[in-house]
């Protein structure tokens, strides 16, 4: 209601329209973007096996509009499992699962397109290896090893990444396969890249035309904090025969320096080049996991069928042995705030930019000659894509994947690593051993550990299951805490524990949100989350 | 007991636990089923946590559940509150949400409350076992926290509510488990949240370098001066483009790039982002940990876990101590260091930025005089002078002051110190 006297919210004549779309998905696009929302919308992922753990995995990716899943399964629903998935009912009592989690979660998004297919474990291995081409990424649930490691073997021949996931009662674990992931939008902190110990001309033009004498109280409290950095340490290497302060002692003492040309007790901006003198002086160079990429074959020897990250690669490493980088990666071209008057900045913001730019010019340039000379249009790569691979040229991240076969053969398996965590004070690789176990002792039996009243056998045999595999490893004994986390294991009987499975499929969403978008970096390559202990490790087995 | 309880092929997998003794716990607890089935479980919050943790208490054998959401449903809540659907947009979140939950999952009443946790009192809340927060509101969490702390009569066991907090932002989150008067509290670790983005007013008026800047500067100079007697209405989309054109024109002006109608929506709602993976990883620890403390069938969480997935996926499980001087669950006083030419004008301003305090319009008394009260007018009116002072000539070093908010069950004792 308006009360008298009070003035109207004008009304735009050309009001921004935000479509109905970019409404719903307007929380996760602040994290993602466009492009990493066109890319979930073109994947289609498969869930094999419609258990709790897998019906909440794709709960989170049909939500923010996945844009196609199937969900694979060939059991019908029992009250067992109607107790622990959300994606199915009373109703769906001996109805097929696949269908029925299917369905459920199609409710939540009409923009994701869900199937299902009714395929027996059996039945994979009988399928041509082409069937998987359709799909963007495949989600494992508790399948047992003969079964998976067949199709992981395919999956990794085809570069299709494979999620594996595992949820028995407090225990989750989670296994990404793939023979590499490259990332350029890693999301770091911070892009902030100064060069103040190496400034380019127009940044020194515009830091020495600065005359802090002449300056009215106001503007000396207003010059960028940066600009008084380059002052001060030309001042410092005049005096220092050209040598930047290096010791502690000598940072010590330029920070005095700069102390002495404080003016009033309003000097934010003195404050500012104080604290940052420690970065200043920092030598500008090329991050080690830069330079690895930078260097590596992929990059180095191009082929005509090399991914675009390669050729961008490539394009950056010949950039640093170009006389004009003077060694260096491209610039980010991001000028953190400072305290400064609107004029200075904009303008140093715009010598950063210009950098940036003629840095990008030179690698965009590189760029379509190198697709030239591979038979590819010299536009085959956007200058979209050029800008963001140069910002992010510190920042790159290339993992190269373990295939599950070298994870399960003992003379390929990270023996000495697993050996030694288990010596750990409530190691979580014993949760690790104990899933390789169980899964082991399901293969042999065709049922979980403690599915049975009496515990005690399936105890025994569970413990020398794990005594083979820590065995083959060259271990001679399964210890105390291993031990333990065993007859854990036994006493849930397989059964998923619905929290536990929920927090799994959390997990696994955020890391194939990750995947999918090529932005943030993916965990490499196994987790377990302990929910006894509420807690989690990360290891590359 | 309900016919669920009684099917002896219903709940299987979490009977066996829970009948089962386990390597990591003392003793079991043979009621642990029946008594998670009649324990009353309390809910705050319908929205991207509450829709997850009332689906994960559905699904742990908890069948007494309460829910309070004071929200509506809007279009950015679908891609991840799961139990709504664009026909539910601008219903209540804690009824759509109760219903959906009560369809699906058999023998589960879900009792929802539209309205505020202020609107209830201790004798509400003493009737639940356990409670568990799913909030985005700093304030509404001090409010529980401090009500449940107050609450706890060292006489009565009983009185004693576990509180199990989640929150989350992007890909980050935490669970905590909250022991009121036992272990460290909300209140504890408000100095842990991360300072709220602020910009110096004379920054937005002078000097703006940034698009936010801008948007700031329509925010709060230009719409109070424009249009004086109207609160500006976030949801109200004629409001957001009148803020995202004059901040645009002021953009244009100092020659900044950057300014989007998104941003311009960011920075005026304070917007955070959200997922839904996030929320499930979140919530499912939160709840996890209430089967936990409900059944003892393991140990609980001690007391804080905070997760990361940004870069890889990462966990810290650690004990928060409880702070002595904490104002809600502490001992004593807390020391608040000033210089001797603050005046009493400036100390509320520094009581409203500082990380521990927190508080947006601060009353201040010692016990012998009213320094600065908020309301009534005329009280307002009487102490208003006193802002001019100086806090050295109203107040003796070491002395008492203590600090109330309206939106705060509780007063924050601070010893003045200079």
């Amino acid at each position: 209601m308006q009360k008298a006297g009070e003035t109207d919210v004008p009304r735009s004549a050309t009001p921004h329209v935000v479509s109905a779309r970019d409404r719903k998905y307007d929380r996760q696009l602040r994290l993602w973007a466009a492009n990493g929302q066109a890319a979930l919308e073109e994947a289609h992922v498969v869930l094999l096996t419609a258990s709790a753990a897998g019906a909440e995995t794709l709960k989170n990716l049909v939500l923010p509009g996945t844009g196609s899943f199937t969900v694979v399964d060939d059991k019908l629903t029992t009250e067992e499992d109607v107790d622990v998935n959300f994606f199915l009912d009373e109703s769906s009592i001996g109805h097929p699962r696949a269908a029925k989690v299917a369905e459920f979660l199609q409710e939540l998004n009409t923009d994701s397109v869900g199937r299902f297919e009714s395929l027996t474990l059996s039945e994979f291995d009988k399928l041509d290896p082409s069937y998987w081409e359709k799909y963007s990424l495949v989600v494992a649930h508790q399948i047992r090893p003969s079964v998976l490691l067949p199709i992981s073997k395919v999956l990794w021949d085809k570069k299709i990444p494979l999620v594996i996931i595992n949820s028995i009662g407090f225990y989750a674990r989670l296994r990404i396969v793939t023979p590499e992931h490259t990332v350029v939008e890693s999301h770091p902190e911070s892009t902030v890249d100064l060069r103040l110990d190496c400034p380019w001309p127009e940044l020194e033009r515009f830091a020495f035309g600065i005359e802090l004498d002449g300056l009215s109280e106001m503007d000396h409290a207003h010059v960028p904090y940066l600009a008084l950095l380059l002052i001060y340490l030309k001042q410092w290497k005049d005096a220092h025969g050209g040598s930047p302060p290096s010791t502690y002692a000598e940072k010590k003492e330029f920070k005095a320096l700069i102390k002495t040309g404080v003016r009033s007790s309003d000097a934010e901006n003195f404050d500012e080049a104080i604290n940052t003198v420690w970065r200043a002086t920092q030598a500008t160079t090329i991050p080690s996991n830069s330079q690895a990429i930078l260097n590596d074959d992929r990059a180095q020897n191009l082929s005509p069928s090399t991914s675009k990250f390669w050729i961008l690669a490539r394009a950056i490493s010949d950039f640093t042995k170009s006389p004009s980088s003077g060694g260096h990666l491209p610039l980010s071209g991001t000028l953190p705030d400072m305290k400064a008057d609107t004029t200075s900045y904009i303008k140093l913001q715009s010598i950063y930019r210009s950098k940036a730019l003629e840095d990008r010019d030179w690698v965009a340039s590189r760029v379509s000659e190198l697709l030239l000379s591979l038979g590819r249009p010299a536009d085959a790569i956007s200058s979209d894509e050029v800008d963001t691979f140069c910002k992010f040229s510190r920042n790159l991240v290339v993992f190269d994947g373990r295939s599950l076969e070298e994870e399960y053969t003992p003379s390929t398996a990270r023996a000495k690593k697993i050996l030694q965590e288990l010596e750990e004070e409530n190691s979580l690789m014993s949760v690790y051993v104990g899933f390789r176990a169980v899964e082991v002792f399901e293969e042999r039996e065709k049922r979980y550990p403690g599915t049975v009243e009496e515990v005690d056998e399936d105890e025994k045999v569970l413990k020398e299951i794990a005594l083979e595999i820590v065995g083959s490893l060259g271990g001679t004994e399964v210890n105390e805490r291993t031990a333990s986390v065993l007859k854990e294991f036994v006493r849930y009987g397989g059964g998923e524990l619905h929290n536990i499975s929920s927090l799994l499929g959390g997990i696994a969403a955020q890391e194939i949100v990750k995947l999918i978008t090529r932005q943030y970096v993916p965990m490499t390559n196994t987790t377990i989350f302990d929910g006894i202990q509420s807690s989690s490790a990360v290891w590359e087995l | 007991m309900t016919a669920m309880e009684s099917s002896p092929t219903r709940k299987v997998a979490l009977k066996r636990i829970l009948s089962r003794p386990g390597p990591f716990v003392d003793e079991l607890n043979p009621e642990a089923y029946e008594f998670l089935s009649n324990m009353k479980i309390l809910v705050i919050g319908a929205g991207g946590l509450g829709c997850e943790i009332l689906k994960n208490l559905a699904l742990s054998g908890f069948t007494d559940i309460h829910v309070i959401d004071m929200d509506t449903i809007d279009i950015s809540n679908l891609n991840r509150q799961f139990l709504f659907r664009p026909s539910d947009v601008g219903k209540p979140k804690a009824l759509v949400a109760a219903e959906f939950v009560m369809k699906r999952v058999k023998g589960v009443t879900i009792t929802p409350y539209y309205g505020k946790i202020q609107d209830k009192d201790e004798s509400y809340y003493s009737q639940f076992g356990i409670v568990v927060c799913g909030l985005d509101s700093v304030e509404a969490r001090r409010w529980i926290n401090a009500t449940l702390v107050d609450m706890v009569d060292a006489e009565n066991p009983e009185s004693l509510k576990p509180l199990i907090d989640g929150g989350t932002e992007g890909f980050k989150g935490q669970a905590r488990v909250i022991l009121p008067t036992l272990t460290s509290c909300y209140e504890c670790s408000l100095d842990m949240l991360g300072t709220q983005q602020t910009f110096p007013i004379c920054t937005i008026a002078n000097t703006p370098r940034l698009p936010e800047h801008c948007i700031e500067w329509a925010l709060a100079l230009e719409w109070p001066k424009r249009f004086p007697d109207k609160k500006i209405d976030n949801d109200n989309p004629d409001h957001i483009q009148w803020l995202f054109e004059t901040a645009i024109a002021r953009a244009s002006e100092f020659s900044i790039d950057g300014v989007t109608y998104s941003l311009t929506q960011g920075v005026a709602k304070n917007i955070i982002p959200a997922i839904a993976s996030t929320n499930a990883i979140v919530a499912a620890s939160c709840c996890s940990e209430a089967l936990k403390i409900a059944t003892s069938c393991n140990p609980y969480l001690n007391n804080y876990m905070m997760y990361s997935g940004n870069d890889s996926v990462y966990t810290y499980t650690f004990e928060h101590q409880k702070k002595e001087d904490c104002p809600v669950c502490g001992v004593v006083a807390s020391d608040f260091w000033i210089e001797q030419d603050w005046t009493l004008g400036l100390l509320m301003e520094k009581l409203t930025t500082t990380q521990a305090v927190r508080i947006k319009s601060p009353s201040l008394r010692t016990a012998e005089k009213n320094l600065y009260l908020q309301s009534p007018p005329q009280l307002e009116e009487a102490t208003r002078p006193n802002l001019s002072k100086l806090v050295t000539d109203l107040v003796k070093t070491g002395e008492e002051v203590s600090v109330t908010d309206p939106a705060l069950p509780f007063s924050i004792k601070l010893r003045i110190r200079y």
